[in-house]
């Protein structure tokens, strides 16, 4: 009856043990966890990107994400005492010379996740993009060049298990306590990643499941006029604006478009201060998102110039359109037609140095002898004194570039791209976090713009252009060129933009379109970009505040709260691929001939380092607990019966 | 990963005072509402000593500052519900005092009448009758419970009754059938004595009985400490207990090679014991008026307390190897005086 009593009794352990974790799961303890746990306050993960063919990039673990015990890999050895090893519970601090396709194919199936560090340089030339890169969504779907050498593709390759880069600090600290770890002192240190990725399998399914949201963004294109003269040839200035990386919050991409953007921008604020008058075509200046997902920005402008038909217009403003819901028509005074002159600015940030003090940009054209090419290639005769000069490439095709998208509807539109490189690419981190400030030469800068001006205000007006007369805005230039290319946190992040950035590290990835064509987002970066844009080419200034555009008069804009009149449009930047069902509420793919990037959603995703004891110490207390467990047990009862002849218990 | 890490600790912290829960105070039902009521009085306490904590905002992080009132208030809840314990409890007669008077009662019929069999149950009624009587007429000379003491020395056993009154016992039937049925549980467990006085009473539920009967001073001090033990367990572990379980543990300067979960496991551990033997012996002290044994409590509870400071910077085998010294000792000194009194009666 005695030990029939306690095993009733013990009955109620296995319900106090879940009330306890019920309970204490409950309200964690803030206090204890940041004592045991360290943050990394800005991760840069590797997220999932889904296309009609499968999954890209990397995703943790559901619940708590993936953990483990730290393990420095900074040289062959210990890549070498990995790969023989097998304990499966590392997270892998890696170098970033050891940071590639091959290295990672070969860990990822045998550790639990991956730090990438980034406090020293790569000692190689690295590019994780495609050797073509966009090929299929270009011109040349066939084409047997090779653009990039260096590509491995590790951008579209799938890894089971989380990567993170670590900013400086974080990444210094982590060598140090992987340092730790191999030299085999105690306690260890660990790290935990949580990057769990909602969306899996393709991008229709993962759209039916509304677990994704394509990738996509806002063009900006401005001009000087307040209204387009449709009688016009139009001259089409454009940068590709958004960059790519491993890390998408890494993702400067100086040389790859960063560089061509701020010209663009310096470009633009140095034609505001110069007489126009004698402009006889109209000067369009356009920054394309998202196209290093296949010409997403640039395709969908085209395609909308050709193809735009409003079915409802909205009553009180004549420039939007509610079906399909376009914020801003402005873009049909474009005529496709009348573009005459394409100049594309791609990698231009490592310009070749010839004679010790001119740099040499080439020239990417398919009419060798037209006169736009002419007008570059003139330029060095004519003026010596200008340190930069243009040289026509080899090549017979095109280099990527958003010109293609124009050039497809049209071939035969004369365009010129602008590039550093006359064959393959000479970025040596193409589509990499490294291709940041480092990568390129801001010398070029000053003398690229007083090039570029003066070659377009000779194309728009037809005459030469007095050199002199172009007066640079020098302390603008440099402060945008160093919050684009430095930290994004200059005096024009502060006063136009109405929320500063979490994290200032400057990328340019395009991000996600939104959750349905009304509710779309914009990044700080592209609003700073058409913020700054529209505040250049303002005709009008009014003391009006205002909230949005809404707020404002007809015609004007509500740019950082103020009422101002100005040519400049955000145009909506998605793959023709998708189009949304609002019974479903939900995207779907129309046309899978055009790119099919989406995003898969997530929550947040965050990485934490913290000491551990070792598996075998956990093992004994463990037992050490089983046997005081089974002592008392044995002590109570023992003496139980031994008290109970010798004594009244009750 | 780290289960293992939560389940070692949780053992090892709860382990004893579960177990001791579970086969001894689970036994009786006045003994688990005596350990809720344990628990709350330590919850109070606790209670008012985070208030105190919480209004002196300059000394929130000297822990010796507020150690000592922490340490006071729980004495003094401890002493409270002894007073409450005393004025509920110790007014009526436990089971084993019921039964050794019916048995004195029995074996004096006995030594008059030669009756056998059902014969008996009127003499325990009679017996106890005779003893509601007796006790309400010493009432008036009834001392104070430290007379108790003597309760276990046989000769004085008349005295003994005399101050455990069991006028509360109006139910002469009733009190039979208890008589019958803890006799019959103790025969379950293997005591022998007294079995052909006693005939079975089948018809009672005698696990009901067993569970209600009023248990001695001892077990329910021990109740008492239990309760406040586990509360003890809960508020201060538990909640940190299940950070265990994360991949990371937490390590101190003190101890930079085992993590403070075990360690604050094994303190859980001793802390738990010594809330069981701390409040036994206090209220032996409160009891017998051995004060003392409540000044042991009290600087052993000191020591303890102050001991555990040593974890934060000093040293951990410092703080630990003290404390289990000082559990150990106190287990063996509760017994020891246990032995030595009155709260716990002899088989002869």
């Amino acid at each position: 009856m005695e030990t029939k009593n306690i095993f009733k009794g013990y009955l109620f352990i296995p319900l106090l043990l879940l009330i306890i974790i019920f309970i204490t799961g409950c309200h964690s303890q803030s206090d204890l966890i940041n004592k045991i746990y360290s943050n990394v306050q800005y991760p840069f993960p590797c997220v999932r990107i889904l296309t009609k063919d499968g999954e890209v990039g990397c995703s943790s673990k559901i619940n708590g994400g993936n953990s483990g015990e730290l393990y420095l890999i900074d040289d062959n050895d210990a890549l070498e005492d990995f790969l023989g090893g097998n304990n499966k519970n590392l997270v892998i601090v890696l170098d970033t010379n050891y940071f590639n396709k091959t290295i990672v194919q070969q860990i990822q199936s045998k550790c639990q996740g991956i730090f990438v560090l980034t406090d020293t340089k790569k000692s190689y030339s690295y590019s994780p993009d495609e050797s073509y890169p966009l090929k299929k969504f270009g011109l040349y779907p066939n084409s047997e060049k090779i653009w990039n050498p260096l590509g491995d593709s590790f951008l579209y390759g799938d890894v089971p298990i989380p990567i993170f880069a670590l900013d400086l600090n974080t990444s210094i600290a982590a060598r140090e306590a992987g340092g730790l770890n191999k030299k085999g002192t105690k306690p260890t240190w660990g790290a935990q990643f949580d990057s769990f990725m909602h969306g899996g399998f393709d991008t229709e399914t993962c759209l039916r499941r509304g677990f994704c949201v394509p990738i996509g963004g806002k063009s900006i294109w401005t001009s000087f006029s307040p209204v387009l003269n449709q009688e016009k040839e139009i001259i089409l200035v454009m940068v590709p604006m958004d960059t790519n990386a491993y890390f998408h919050d890494m993702a400067i991409g100086a040389d790859a478009s960063t560089f061509a953007q701020v010209i663009l921008i310096s470009m633009v604020e140095t034609f505001s201060r110069m007489d126009k008058t004698s402009w006889n075509k109209e000067v369009i200046f356009a920054t394309w998102d998202t196209e290093r997902w296949g010409y997403i920005g640039s395709t969908k402008f085209v395609d909308d110039l050709l193809n735009f038909k409003c079915d409802s217009m909205d009553n009180t403003n004549p420039n939007q359109c509610n079906s399909p819901p376009y914020p801003d028509i402005s873009f049909t005074n474009i005529n496709f037609e009348k573009i005459s002159t394409i100049i594309e600015l791609n990698q231009i940030g490592r310009p070749e140095i010839v004679d010790n003090s001119t740099f040499q940009l080439y020239l990417h054209s398919l009419q060798s002898n037209s006169p736009l090419t002419k007008a570059f290639l003139d330029k060095q005769s004519i003026e010596n004194t200008t340190s930069l000069i243009y040289k026509a490439s080899k090549e017979t095709e095109l280099p990527p570039s958003s010109s293609m998208s124009f050039l497809k509807k049209n071939i035969s539109i004369p365009t010129v791209i602008i590039t550093d490189h006359d064959g393959a690419y000479s970025n040596p981190y193409f589509g990499d976090h490294l291709d940041d400030s480092d990568n390129v030469n801001p010398k070029s800068v000053f003398p690229t713009i007083i090039s570029l001006v003066s070659i377009i205000n000779e194309l728009a007006s037809g005459q030469p252009t007095n050199v002199s007369t172009i007066q640079l805005n020098e302390p603008f230039i440099s402060q945008i060129y160093s919050c684009f290319l430095y930290s994004f946190s200059c005096n024009y992040v502060i006063t136009l933009l109405d929320s500063y950035p979490y994290n200032t590290y400057p990328t340019f990835y395009s991000n996600v379109y939104g959750v349905n064509p009304t509710f779309t987002m914009i990044t700080l970066q592209t609003q700073l970009v058409y913020y700054l844009l529209a505040n250049i080419t303002a005709t009008q200034y009014s003391n009006t505040t205002c909230r949005d555009n809404s707020g404002c008069n007809y015609g004007q804009s509500c740019i950082a709260h103020k009422c101002i009149t100005t040519n400049t449009h955000i145009h909506p930047a998605i793959s023709l691929a998708f189009d949304y069902n609002y019974k479903k509420s939900a995207w779907f793919i129309k046309n899978d001939s055009y790119p099919t990037f989406v995003e898969s959603n997530w929550d947040y995703t965050s990485a934490r380092f913290y000491q551990m004891d070792s598996h075998a110490s956990e093992a004994w207390f463990l037992v050490a607990g089983l046997l005081i467990l089974a002592t008392s047990i044995l002590v109570i009862f023992i003496s139980k019966r031994f008290l109970s002849k010798r004594y009244k218990l009750l | 990963m780290t289960q293992l890490l939560f389940f070692g600790c949780f053992f090892v912290a709860f382990a004893p005072i579960i177990t001791f829960f579970f086969m001894v105070i689970s036994k009786n039902s006045q003994l688990i509402i005596l350990s809720i009521g344990g628990s709350f009085f330590w919850l109070v306490s606790a209670l008012i000593a985070s208030v105190w904590w919480f209004i002196i905002v300059p000394m929130r992080e000297s822990f010796w500052f507020t150690i000592p009132f922490s340490i006071a208030f729980q004495e003094v809840f401890r002493y409270i519900f002894y007073r409450l314990y005393a004025w509920g409890f110790n007014e009526r007669p436990s089971l084993a005092q019921i039964e050794t008077l019916a048995r004195q009662a029995a074996q004096e019929k006995r030594s008059r009448t030669t009756s056998a069999g059902d014969e008996s149950m009127s003499d325990i009624s009679a017996a106890s009758s005779g003893v509601t009587n007796r006790s309400s007429s010493n009432k008036q000379q009834k001392e104070s419970m430290n007379q108790q003491d003597l309760q276990s020395s046989f000769d004085q056993k008349q005295d003994s009754f005399a101050s455990s009154s069991i006028s509360s016992i109006n139910n002469n039937d009733k009190n039979n059938n208890n008589n019958n049925s803890g006799n019959q549980e103790q025969q379950a467990v293997g005591q022998s004595s007294g079995k052909e006085e006693y005939p079975k009473d089948t018809e009672i539920n005698t696990r009901l009985e067993t569970l209600s009967a009023r248990p001695n001073h001892t077990l329910s001090a021990a109740a008492i400490g239990t309760g406040s033990g586990i509360t003890y367990a809960f508020i201060m572990y538990a909640s940190i207990l299940w950070e265990s379980t994360g991949p990371g543990a937490l390590f101190s300067e003190s101890c930079p090679t085992v993590n403070l979960f075990m360690i604050s496991a094994l303190t859980t551990l001793f802390i738990t014991i010594l809330h069981v033997a701390f409040n036994i012996l206090a209220f032996q002290g409160y009891r017998s008026k051995k004060y003392h044994l409540v000044l042991y409590v009290l600087l052993a509870h000191f020591a303890v307390s102050y001991l555990t400071l040593l974890n934060q910077k000093k040293s951990c085998i410092g703080s630990l190897v003290p404390i289990t010294g000082i559990t150990i000792f106190t287990v063996i000194f509760s017994i020891y005086s246990l032995l030595r009194s009155d709260s716990i009666t002899k088989i002869n």
